[in-house]
C-alpha cells in the first residue's frame, strides 16, 4: 500500500556493481551492510553477495526482507552460512489481517513469522519495521507483544514517506501525524516495558513528546520540511522534520517549537540501544517525488477572501421564503399518509 | 431502541445559509396535520419528536404540537437558530408548554464567519443571545449545539468547542453533520464542499476534549475511518447496532420518509474492515465525496458495539 520505491526501475544491479560498492564501503571503513530493495531475497545471487560481505570483514551483514522469499526452507540456514548475521523484517500488524492488507498478498503475515523464526533459529538477530498508516496507528499497540515473544531485538514504527504508492494513495495511506503518533508513542512505551527497544523514524520531534530521543532523524538521506515556526525551534537540528508534500497537504498546524531532544544522564536505553538504531538503515532509494497537485486553499485563505454577507446561490428548487404558504388540506399532496386516519401514515422508506 | 420522529413545522428561515439541506419550498405544516403526525408517531411507540424546518420557532403551531406531543407521550425538541429563542419569553413559553431539549445550530465560534456562513450579519451575536436566555430558564432546559461540517469550519471544529464550553458551561452534548453536498443550497454553492481530511483532526481534538470534560456528542455523516477512537459516538453506527429507525416529515416533494437503512455508499477497502458492519459509510461518496479517503481500520467492532449498547442516547 505504502510502497515508496514504486516506479523505480527493477532491473538488477549487475554482480560487478555490487562487488564494487562493497569493497569501496570496506574500503571507506564501514563495518555494517545492509541489502535493501525492492525486496532483495528475491535475487538469487543474495548468498554470494552475503558471503564476500562476510569476507570482507563486515561484522554485521543485514538483510531488509518481507519475509516472503525467506520462509522457503532451508534459505535462511543458507544465508546464515555465508554470513549473514541480522534480519530486517516488515511487519506491519500484529494480526494477518492488518499485515496482509498492506502488503497486498494473502499469507504475507505467516510468512514473515516463518522467516522470524527460522532467523532466531539460526542465532541471527531480528529488528522489525512496521509502517505507520491510517490503518495500522489504531492496532500499533498488541505489535510490540508480539514482536517480543518471537525475539525480536529492535522494533522501528515509520512514518510513511510521500513517494511511490503511498503518494499515489497518499488519502488512504499517510495519517494525520498528530492524530497518528499518540498511539505510535503509545505502543513504545509498550514495548520497552517488555525490554523491547522502540524507534521512530520520520515524525517530527515536537509530535515525539518524552519519546522524543528515540526519534531516528536520518530519512534516507532526503532533504526534510519544516514550517515556519520551526526556526526557532531548539530542537531543529536534530528534528527529522516533514515530507514537503505532507507540509503542503496539511499545513504546519501540528508543528510547534520544542525542547531541546537531549537523552537525560538516566536514559540507560538511549546509550544501549545506539547499535540497534543504527541497524535500521531506511529503504534507500526512493521513488521521485511526484508532481505537486492541484490543493484547494485550505479553510484560512478562503476565509481572508471571504465577501461580506454574500447571498449564496439558491438550490435548486428553493422558493423565496416570503412566497405564499401551502397548508392545511393542500398538505395532502406531499403528506398523503397524514390524511388517511389515526395510525393510517404509510410512509416510503428511504 | 429509541426512536425520533422529525416534523418539519415550516420551510423558510430567517437565515440564509450557504450549504441549507431544507431551504424555502412554500409548503408550512398546519396544527391539525402536525397532531396527526405526532399521533402516528406514539402510536408507533416513537420516544420522540424533534421540531425543525426552516427555522420552526417561526410557526405558530410550536406550543400547541409540544403541548399534544407531551400529552401522547413524547419527548420533544427542537432544532433552531435561536434567532427568536433571545426575544424575551419565548424560550420560557416553550418550555411552559414542554419544549425543554434545544439543538442550536451554529457553525463557527468566529463572528464573521458564522454571519457569512449564516448570511445575515449578526446571527451569531443572536445566537449567543440566544444561548444566554436559554441558559436563564428556569426550571432549566437542555441545550446541545448543532455544527455542519463545512470547508470554513473544518479546521476549528476543536477551537469552537472550546469556545462554547468555556462561555456556556451548561451544554453538555454536541452534535455534528458532516455536509451534506448533494442536497439544497450545498449543491449551488459549492465553496462549502470539503474533504474528510479537511476536519479529521479537528473533529478529533474536539471529541477528545468533550470526551476528557464529561460531556458528549453524536457525529452524522461521518465514516468510522475518521471517527478516532469515538466510533461508538456515530450517529449511523448507534442506530445500525440498536436497530432503530427513523420518520421524517419533510416539507416538499420527499414527503414522509421512513428510515431503516442507516448505510451508505461504502469504498473497496470497505470490505477489509473490521468495522464495516457497523459503519454507516458515507453519504454522497463516490459523487462528491472522494472513494479514495476511505481506508479500512482493524480495531474490534465487539468493543464498539458494547459501547453503545452500553450507553444512553
Amino acid at each position: 500500500m505504502f510502497c515508496a520505491q514504486e516506479g523505480l526501475t527493477q532491473d538488477a544491479r549487475p554482480d560487478l556493481q555490487v562487488r564494487a560498492s562493497l569493497q569501496k564501503a570496506r574500503d571507506a571503513g564501514a563495518r555494517e551492510v545492509t541489502f535493501v530493495g525492492g525486496e532483495p531475497a528475491a535475487d538469487a545471487r543474495l548468498e554470494g553477495f552475503v558471503a564476500q560481505a562476510a569476507a570482507l570483514g563486515f561484522v554485521r551483514v543485514g538483510v531488509q526482507t518481507n519475509g516472503r522469499a525467506l520462509s522457503a526452507p532451508g534459505r535462511v540456514d543458507a544465508l546464515a552460512r555465508a554470513g549473514l548475521t541480522d534480519v530486517h523484517l516488515s511487519i506491519h500488524g500484529a494480526e494477518a489481517r492488518v499485515h496482509d492488507w498492506h502488503a497486498g498478498v494473502t499469507g504475507a503475515f505467516d510468512a514473515s513469522l516463518r522467516t522470524m523464526a527460522a532467523a532466531r533459529a539460526a542465532a541471527l538477530d531480528v529488528v522489525v519495521a512496521t509502517v505507520l498508516t491510517r490503518s495500522t496507528f489504531r492496532v500499533l499497540a498488541p505489535l510490540p507483544r508480539l514482536l517480543a515473544s518471537r525475539g525480536a531485538k529492535a522494533w522501528c514504527i515509520e512514518v510513511p514517506r510521500w513517494r511511490g504508492r503511498a503518494a499515489t494513495a497518499a488519502d488512504r495511506v499517510v495519517p494525520r501525524l498528530a492524530l497518528a503518533l499518540p498511539f505510535a508513542l503509545h505502543a513504545v512505551d509498550v514495548a520497552e516495558t517488555l525490554g523491547l527497544a522502540a524507534f521512530v523514524r520520520g515524525a517530527p520531534s515536537c509530535l515525539l513528546g518524552p519519546f522524543a530521543s528515540r526519534a531516528i532523524d536520518s530519512v534516507d538521506g532526503e532533504v526534510r520540511s519544516f514550517g515556519a515556526t520551526c526556526a526557532s525551534c531548539p530542537s531543529r537540528a536534530a528534528c527529522a522534520g516533514v515530507d514537503a508534500e505532507y507540509l503542503a497537504r496539511f499545513g504546519e498546524g501540528e508543528l510547534a517549537p520544542c525542547p531541546p531532544v537531549r537523552p537525560s544522564a538516566g536514559d540507560a536505553a538511549h546509550a544501549a540501544h545506539a547499535a540497534l538504531r543504527a541497524m535500521f538503515v531506511g529503504v534507500g532509494e526512493l521513488a521521485p517525488p511526484a508532481a505537486p497537485a492541484r490543493m484547494e486553499a485550505p479553510p484560512e485563505r478562503a476565509r481572508v477572501a471571504l465577501p461580506l454577507l454574500g447571498r449564496p446561490a439558491p438550490a435548486v428548487a428553493e422558493v423565496s421564503a416570503s412566497a405564499p404558504k401551502q397548508s392545511g388540506e393542500a398538505l395532502r399532496a406531499i403528506l398523503p399518509g397524514l390524511f388517511e386516519g389515526p395510525g393510517a401514515a404509510t410512509p416510503r422508506k428511504s | 431502541m429509541a426512536n425520533i420522529g422529525y416534523l418539519q413545522l415550516v420551510r423558510h428561515c430567517n437565515q440564509y445559509c450557504r450549504f441549507c439541506s431544507n431551504p424555502a419550498t412554500g409548503w408550512t405544516l398546519d396544527l391539525d396535520t402536525a397532531k396527526r403526525a405526532v399521533d402516528d408517531f406514539a402510536e408507533r411507540g416513537y420516544f420522540g419528536v424533534i421540531l425543525t424546518g426552516g427555522e420552526p420557532s417561526l410557526s405558530p403551531i410550536v406550543a400547541d404540537v409540544t403541548r399534544h406531543a407531551v400529552a401522547r407521550g413524547l419527548h420533544v425538541r427542537m432544532i433552531t437558530n435561536g434567532s427568536r429563542l433571545c426575544q424575551p419569553g419565548v424560550a420560557e413559553s416553550y418550555a411552559e408548554a414542554g419544549l425543554r431539549h434545544f439543538h442550536v445550530s451554529i457553525h463557527s465560534c468566529r463572528e464573521e464567519l458564522e454571519d457569512f456562513l449564516t448570511g445575515v450579519r449578526g446571527s451569531f451575536a443572536l445566537a449567543m443571545r440566544a444561548l444566554e436566555a436559554l441558559g436563564a430558564v428556569d426550571p432549566p432546559v437542555t441545550v446541545n449545539i448543532n455544527t455542519v461540517i463545512n470547508k470554513m469550519n473544518a479546521d476549528h471544529l476543536d477551537e469552537n468547542v472550546r469556545f462554547f464550553v468555556g462561555r456556556f458551561p451548561f451544554l453538555r452534548h454536541f452534535v455534528w453533520n458532516n455536509l451534506d453536498p448533494s442536497m439544497g443550497r450545498a449543491e449551488t454553492n459549492r465553496d462549502t464542499a470539503h474533504r474528510l481530511a479537511d476536519f479529521e483532526l479537528s473533529l478529533a481534538r474536539a471529541m477528545r476534549f468533550l470526551h476528557k470534560g464529561g460531556r458528549t456528542f453524536r457525529v452524522e455523516r461521518v465514516p468510522l475511518c475518521y471517527m478516532t477512537e469515538f466510533a461508538h459516538c456515530s450517529t449511523e453506527t448507534r442506530k445500525i447496532v440498536k436497530g432503530e429507525e427513523r420518520i421524517v416529515h419533510f416539507l416538499d416533494e420527499k414527503g414522509t420518509v421512513r428510515q431503516t437503512d442507516f448505510v451508505h455508499a461504502k469504498s473497496d477497502a470497505c470490505k477489509t474492515c473490521s468495522l464495516d458492519s457497523i459503519c454507516g459509510g458515507l453519504f454522497e461518496l463516490g459523487e462528491h465525496y472522494d472513494l479514495g479517503e476511505l481506508y479500512p481500520v482493524f480495531v474490534p467492532a465487539d468493543e464498539i458495539v458494547r459501547r453503545v449498547r452500553a450507553e444512553a442516547d
